[in-house]
């Protein structure tokens, strides 16, 4: 054991209680400096809580903070980063319509009605971009960057405030491979700077490929500190296996490992797709002249780097958007043009990427939500009168066979964890067999449990004669769920990868434009 | 026709965009930081009772301006406390805002001055010395201070917004109250200061009617213009600059309307109720978005999440 290296942050005996459920019950945590320490569980078990407290952003009930041996008590995130404490959240804090600069500029000292030290910032801001290999434009609305180059842009923000203690909510779940491993690469050089790093996670594999400790916890409660590998660079200790079942309790769901392909019901194709072109709207790259047939009982995936054209693709599936050109025929009926609430009742479902924007009113009850699009076609009613019975009734289907953890289906939405809300969203788009699934990145943000659930749902749905179409920025969920992978690249289908090809550096490479009509 | 686009013309148009654009800069503060402030109209009307009353009382126009401003931030505190505090919908507590007003006003002038009293107003100022500069000398000599106030302004609210810490974190504010909460930012004070402060700028435009323009007040006396400089405010973007552009428009149009009252136009007598109309027609265009896509502050009048 390496216990030479001081404790830098100290958690002891932390409590948090949201309602009627304990986020956090007596969490303890010590994490050395120059160090990686991962947080892993389920969904629910209250890392990001830990995290965000850590950060200020809400106190705990109970408990005490120590930062280098000095007891803090940070009253809100400001205080934090002024301690030295930075944190990179899931959903990132960059406000879309400032600038690059203006962003980092936010919340950094200064008099309030002094001139904007814009200068000195760039200055410094230029400097440390060249150390982490940021290339952005300072001026250009922070909302136009790529994923990766907006969570560069979070990492500088922090180191221009110096920040020693850096925590990482779920830093790769919407990154691009290589851009994942160039992170990582990023993280060992700030723990050589002898900066410490706190890593929420659910993949393991990053756990045991660059963590030093690891704290799993479930159900608010730590069930295991322990080291992860002797010394940074040595092999890992310990094995996915073990630490799955840490994680999921005696008797829990272990991860998968692949599911078996499925089998094409039909030679008539359930989706087809011609020459499809669509003008950008949420990306820089729109959809151009894309073609393709996605057939009963199969699962296509689309992968491409964020911003290569999936917004388009799944706007115009869905009837959100009408192409510029191209054709869309669901079971050889053109519906190019139809409305969302036609395709719904031919038996289109979405499963939106963004849940809060597109799934779901958070306001709303959890029977509410599980009707939500389906209220025309699921005998929840007529144009008069609602069935709140049928739409409860409906709602515990979906929250015994998801197995979702809500306090009942009259609770509001927004008191489900981000976990469970999804599984709701799920569950309604595939409790009655779709003809046809759009999914977009279905298992953002979920556990392996949750995530296995959810690929057994779609492959299921699949097998009961559904169609499915998932989009992911993750492709070793494309690799486990889909049958076929078709990739974009800035706007075009560039390839469609199945059978022997269907591998993950063959896809990563077309994906930034490597190989095969790339350029053309 | 000719008579009718002379120098007289565009000083009356100053004059009468002056509270339109006075109001619309405590707008943009207001909403800027997230906050929706349909509540101008009510600060404005108060600004007037109270600055004109407070003028009879006290024997001098300036002091009746300050005592107008300070029942404006009131009101401001108001707003701020019912949306920020209580979490009550912006656009209710406005209405609110505007209601007491339109009551309070009134109900004070009717119990306390049987017959209203001229005050002593806000004398013009006569800058003798731009006289001989052609066109300017013209338009803001003998003008009232307010006027010129409202020309200086938007430039200086425009340098706080853009080229400050305080108005960076104001734009975050009105953009993303979570996120600027990340940033370190004190959300909940920003939005207190700049409801205040635009509670202030409405009353100032208040005080502008009732201590310069008559020097007495009537009932109602705000008359739609809150409304229309939150037009103005939409119609320039949540610019200073912008807005101010927008109540100038909107100045002239009232200023155009008033000259051609009774006048003929192709032989044809313009009946003034469709110039009287004309303001709020292009008002409703505004609203509608003909003058291309206004996009407002991403987290206006929206609440926050509870956590």
């Amino acid at each position: 054991m390496n216990d030479s290296r001081p404790v830098v942050v100290h958690m002891e005996d932390i409590c948090k209680r949201f309602g009627a459920v304990q986020a956090n019950n007596h969490i303890s945590l010590s994490v050395r400096q120059g160090t990686v320490h991962a947080i892993v569980g389920e969904n629910g078990a209250g890392k990001t809580t830990l995290m965000n407290i850590l950060y200020g952003v809400f106190p705990p009930d109970s408990g005490t903070v120590t930062l280098y041996g000095q007891p803090v008590r940070f009253r809100s995130p400001a205080e934090a980063l002024q301690a030295g404490v930075g944190m990179v959240s899931q959903h990132y804090a960059l406000i879309p319509r400032l600038s690059v600069l203006e962003n980092l500029m936010l919340g950094g000292e200064g008099a309030s009605f002094a001139p904007l030290p814009r200068a000195q910032v760039l200055a410094r801001a230029q400097e440390l971009a060249r150390v982490i290999g940021l290339q952005a434009d300072w001026d250009a609305p922070a909302g136009t960057l790529s994923v990766s180059q907006q969570q560069k842009v979070e990492i500088l923000k922090l180191l221009l405030r110096d920040a020693r203690v850096l925590i990482f909510d779920e830093p790769t779940a919407v990154l691009p491979p290589a851009d994942a491993e160039s992170f990582f690469a990023l993280l060992h050089r700030f723990t050589e700077e002898g900066r410490t790093v706190l890593l929420v996670t659910h993949k393991l594999q990053e756990v045991l490929a660059h963590a030093d400790e690891v704290t799993v916890l479930r159900a608010g409660e730590v069930v295991a500190t322990m080291p992860v590998r002797e010394s940074p660079g040595a092999p890992p200790q310990i094995d996915a296996r073990t630490l799955a079942r840490l994680i999921v309790g005696e008797g829990g769901v272990l991860p998968e490992e692949e599911l078996l392909l499925g089998k094409r019901l039909d030679d008539k194709p359930r989706l087809r797709v011609e020459g499809l072109t669509v003008p950008p709207i949420r990306s820089r790259a729109g959809l151009k002249e894309v073609s393709f047939e996605v057939y009963p009982g199969e699962v296509f995936g689309i992968a491409g780097v964020d911003g290569s054209g999936q917004a388009e693709l799944i706007d115009a599936l869905v009837g959100l958007v009408s192409p510029a050109r191209g054709r869309i025929w669901l079971n050889g009926e053109d519906i190019t043009h139809a409305l969302p609430s036609v395709r719904l009742r031919k038996g289109v479902r979405y499963i939106a990427e963004d849940r809060h924007l597109r799934g779901a009113i958070l306001g709303w009850s959890v029977a509410e939500n599980s009707a939500l699009g389906l209220h025309r076609q699921g005998g929840f009613g007529s144009a008069l009168s609602l069935s709140f019975a049928r739409m409860k009734e409906f709602a515990q289907r979906i929250i015994a066979r998801f197995a979702v953890r809500a306090p009942s289906a009259d609770a509001p939405f927004s008191a489900l964890s981000g976990g469970n809300q999804q599984k709701i969203v799920v569950g309604r788009a595939l409790m009655d067999t779709p003809a046809l699934l759009i999914a977009g990145q279905p298992t953002r943000g979920l556990d392996a449990a949750s995530t296995r659930a959810v690929h057994h749902a779609i492959r299921e749905a699949c097998r009961q004669g559904a169609a499915a179409l998932v989009v992911s920025f993750d492709l070793d969920e494309l690799l486990t769920l889909c049958d076929r992978v078709g990739v974009l690249f800035d706007g075009k289908l560039v390839d469609i990868v199945e059978g022997e090809r269907r591998r993950r550096e063959e896809i990563g490479a077309l994906m930034v434009g490597a190989v095969k009509g790339g350029g053309a | 026709m000719g008579e009718v686009f002379d120098i007289e013309l565009f000083r009356s148009a100053l004059r009468l965009a002056t509270p339109l654009a006075l109001a619309a800069m405590g707008g943009i503060l207001s909403e800027r930081s997230g906050v929706v402030n349909i509540g101008l109209e009510g600060q404005m009307l108060m600004g007037a009772f109270v600055g004109w009353a407070a003028a009879v009382a006290l024997g001098s126009g300036w002091l009746g301006v300050l005592c107008g401003v300070a029942a404006g931030v009131l009101l401001g505190f108001l707003h701020a406390l019912l949306t920020q505090r209580f979490r009550a919908d912006h656009v209710v507590s406005g209405m609110a805002v505007n209601l007491l007003s339109a009551g309070l006003t009134v109900f004070l002038l009717r119990r306390f001055f049987e017959r209203p009293p001229s005050a002593s107003g806000v004398p013009n100022w006569s800058l003798q010395w731009l006289q001989p500069i052609p066109l300017l000398g013209g338009l803001l000599s003998n003008q009232s201070p307010f006027v010129l106030l409202m020309l200086v302004l938007p430039f200086a609210l425009h340098g706080l917004l853009y080229h400050t810490m305080w108005g960076l974190r104001v734009r975050a504010a009105g953009e993303s109250a979570r996120k600027s909460r990340l940033a370190g930012i004190n959300v909940v004070s920003i939005r207190y200061r700049c409801v205040m402060l635009s509670g202030a700028l409405a009353a100032l435009a208040g005080t502008y009617l009732s201590l310069s323009q008559l020097n007495v007040f009537t009932e109602g006396m705000s008359a739609g213009k809150g409304f229309i400089a939150l037009a103005a405010v939409i119609f320039g973007r949540w610019t200073p600059l912008g807005a101010t552009a927008a109540a100038l428009g909107f100045g002239f149009l009232d200023a155009l309307q008033q000259r051609l009252q009774g006048e003929t136009l192709f032989g044809m007598r313009v009946p003034s109720e469709l110039l009287l109309s004309l303001p709020y027609l292009l008002t409703i265009v505004a609203l509608a978005g003909l003058v291309g896509r206004s996009t407002p502050p991403e987290d206006l009048g929206r609440q926050e999440e509870g956590e």
